[in-house]
């Protein structure tokens, strides 16, 4: 189940990533609308973190391609904000809030531009929406899992993007911190972003997500929560394809796969 | 002493040279140390400085001259190959880092012991000579080399300084960097070169094996005193500073000795210092901060437990069950609580509170029920093992903590 939008914020046309010979995902095809909360949902190891990562041309794909707001990646980066899986960075880094969350305004400024008044601004509006203006000059080493993930989502405020592309933002937070998250993305959504979102728990993406796209290294589906949301569906995405899909997938490293190249 | 005047009114040339050398290259080393640290990169530092060892003794062997720029330029070109390699291997091969940089690090720095026995048997080698390559040799470097040294320092450290955004959000997140169109592959290159740079010119120092100390010590040193990443360059910079110095000082004062491997020393030592004393970090500090947290709590259950006893609201056995045993510890604080004269000492031996000690006591117990009644009230947990947990909490309960217990009770 597969459905099309017209003046897409994202689309992805034939886009497979593959690590050394194993393919992570695997020719997915799909549009997105603007000014939805999108869930990325998918069991462990199906490619979500990957397909991210290739959305902002971190992983140049094998095959096909994807373009954001109609354009190549490189030409819209100031317009959207990438959130990286918490897990990714070392948090012992000697650093601390604010300067994290200052971070994101050098999307805007480059590698030289000083920053300006109203970019310490923005930083300090940021670090109040999250709740953490208080906790602005604390070591980042010594902050809790919610506090790190505030944190990052300062960092992509201060970007004032219009994509926001977050890598499992709900992850080892507490209730009232998911609740703050939340509450921060549909705020975002009443102003015409659009988040991308790639989330866990279920029962909770009912409630959270306009747009789901179910991954399971292939694309198993896109389109609106209300249509995708079946047991049928949900469990062709979590359930027993996993194996076979697995178990090919280890066939393609060992013997290899002929893929078309651009 | 009178060398010591005699070493600072750098009346010989040859003082001021190696000593100025030393300080510069103990400045680069730290500083560009610093990011490969940050980048977790520092085994790599080690693996480029062995493997500079071919290609310096190469250098000697094609060109029959050991003049620095030779060997400057033999290091430079195996030095960037290893590095090219490790990263090469790591990409295109089953074998994760460890492996490469440990299989790299092998063949180059086999083939450079490989070459160096050869060159024994060459003529005109009994003045290279193994140590120099091994270890460096300070003594060796003249004016010209302090003066390339002097060149490169300025230019890697304006690099450094003009990129320096570039480099620590690209040691922060990298991935990050790279979505928001920093250049990560040419700022990442440019690291790996300085990197490389440094450790061609510091060879003639302290040598091929003690090369990484140079990179890694100051700035393990300067992490322990500092969270910041610009006060660490600093700090790192001066210990390095510091280190050259020293090195340079000490090797004069003893004649035969030398600097390269002294200013290694000076360096662990300065890493050493940090280690046990710097605050917050160091040993020392955390040590103390454990030892006055159990005589606290000591102190603390004392004035309880007499207080609990002169109001009788305890059962005898009931206070013995959690009255330490008259351990030397416990006489101790005894001893600190009558200087602090919140106890005094009674005939048999036993103990009764004064006036400070009955009020510090009642607060500690009014702090214990406080925290039993707001964890009954929210945790549901049974009656007797709100105790156990009270028992604990109620030291680490402060003023601010208390009110907020207060109000949500
Ligand atoms: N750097 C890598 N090298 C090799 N294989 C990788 C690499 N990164 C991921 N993979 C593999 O690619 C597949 C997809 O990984 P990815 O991280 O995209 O999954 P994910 O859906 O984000 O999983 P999770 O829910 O655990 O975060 C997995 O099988 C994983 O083992
Ligand atoms: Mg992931």
């Amino acid at each position: 189940m597969i459905e099309n939008v017209k003046d897409p914020s994202l689309e992805a046309h034939n886009l497979t990533v593959f690590y050394q010979k194993r393919p992570a995902i695997w020719n997915l095809d799909f549009t997105l609308p603007k000014g939805k909360i999108i869930g990325i949902m998918g069991p462990n190891g199906s490619g979500k973190s990957t397909l991210l990562k290739s959305i902002m041309g971190i992983l140049k794909p094998n095959d096909g391609w994807v373009k954001v707001f109609q354009r190549k990646i490189d030409d819209v980066r100031f317009k959207v904000s990438y959130v990286p899986q918490r897990q990714s960075i070392d948090w012992d880094f000697p650093t601390n809030v604010f300067e994290v969350a200052k971070m994101g305004r050098i999307s805007s400024k480059g590698l030289f531009k000083r920053f300006t008044k109203t970019d310490l601004e923005i930083v300090k509006e940021s670090l109040h929406r999250v709740n953490m203006y208080d906790m602005r000059n604390r070591q980042i080493s010594e902050l809790s899992g919610g506090q790190q993930q505030r944190t990052f989502l300062a960092r992509a405020l201060s970007q004032e993007a219009d994509l926001f592309i977050m890598d499992e933002p709900f992850a080892g937070v507490d209730a009232a911190s998911e609740k703050a998250i939340i509450g921060l993305l549909n705020e975002l959504k009443s102003k015409g972003k659009t988040l991308l979102v790639v989330h866990h728990d279920l029962h909770s993406a009912k409630n959270y997500f306009d747009w789901l796209v179910l991954l399971n290294t292939r694309l198993v589906g896109s389109g609106p929560l209300e249509k995708l949301y079946t047991d049928e569906l949900l469990s062709e995405t979590y359930g027993g394809t996993l194996t076979s899909l697995s178990k090919i997938a280890t066939k393609i490293e060992k013997q290899g796969l002929p893929i078309r190249h651009k | 002493m009178e060398k010591i005047t005699e070493f600072f009114s750098f009346s010989d040339t040859t003082i001021l040279t190696v000593t100025l050398g030393s300080i510069l290259l103990g400045i680069l080393g730290s500083v560009v140390g610093v990011f490969t640290y940050l980048r977790k990169r520092v085994l790599i530092g080690d693996v480029i400085a062995h493997s500079v060892l071919p290609g310096l003794v190469l250098g000697f062997l094609v060109l029959n001259e050991k003049s620095f720029i030779v060997l400057l330029i033999g290091a430079l070109i195996s030095g960037g190959l290893s590095s090219f390699l490790v990263d090469y291997i790591t990409h295109h091969s089953k074998l994760k880092t460890d492996a490469a940089l440990a299989l790299v690090l092998g063949v180059f720095f086999g083939f450079g012991t490989f070459l160096l026995t050869k060159l024994q048997g060459h003529s005109g080698a009994s003045q290279a000579g193994i140590d120099a390559y091994l270890f460096g040799q300070a003594a060796a470097i003249d004016l010209f080399d302090v003066q390339v040294i002097g060149v490169c320092c300025v230019l890697l450290l304006l690099t450094l300084l003009i990129f320096f955004r570039g480099f620590n959000i690209l040691s922060f997140d990298e991935q990050f960097a790279y979505s928001i169109g920093m250049p990560t592959q040419w700022l990442k290159f440019v690291l790996t070169s300085m990197t490389i740079i440094t450790v061609a010119l510091g060879v003639q120092l302290v040598g091929v094996v003690l090369m990484s100390a140079l990179l890694i010590t100051p700035t393990s040193a300067a992490r322990f005193w500092t969270s910041k990443v610009k006060i660490m360059l600093l700090l790192a910079a001066l210990f390095g500073a510091f280190g050259g110095l020293s090195g340079a000082l000490i090797s004069y004062l003893n004649y035969r000795m030398p600097t390269g491997p002294w200013i290694v020393i000076v360096l662990s030592f300065l890493a050493f210092l940090s280690f046990v004393f710097a605050p917050k970090k160091g040993v020392l500090f955390r040590l103390f901060s454990n030892v006055f947290f159990k005589i606290k709590i000591q102190k603390e259950n004392i004035l309880k437990d007499l207080f609990l006893l002169e109001n009788e609201t305890i059962e005898i056995e009931e206070l013995q069950e959690h009255q330490p045993s008259q351990s030397v510890f416990n006489r101790w604080v005894q001893r600190i609580l009558v200087y602090e004269k919140k106890i005094k000492k009674m005939e048999n031996r036993r103990f009764t509170l004064t006036a400070l000690g009955r009020a510090q006591g009642s607060k500690i117990f009014e702090r214990h029920k406080l925290w039993e009644k707001y964890i009954g009230k929210y945790m549901h947990l049974m009656r007797d093992h709100v105790h156990t947990d009270a028992e604990g909490i109620e030291h680490i309960i402060d003023e601010e903590i208390e009110r907020d217990l207060k109000s949500s009770i």
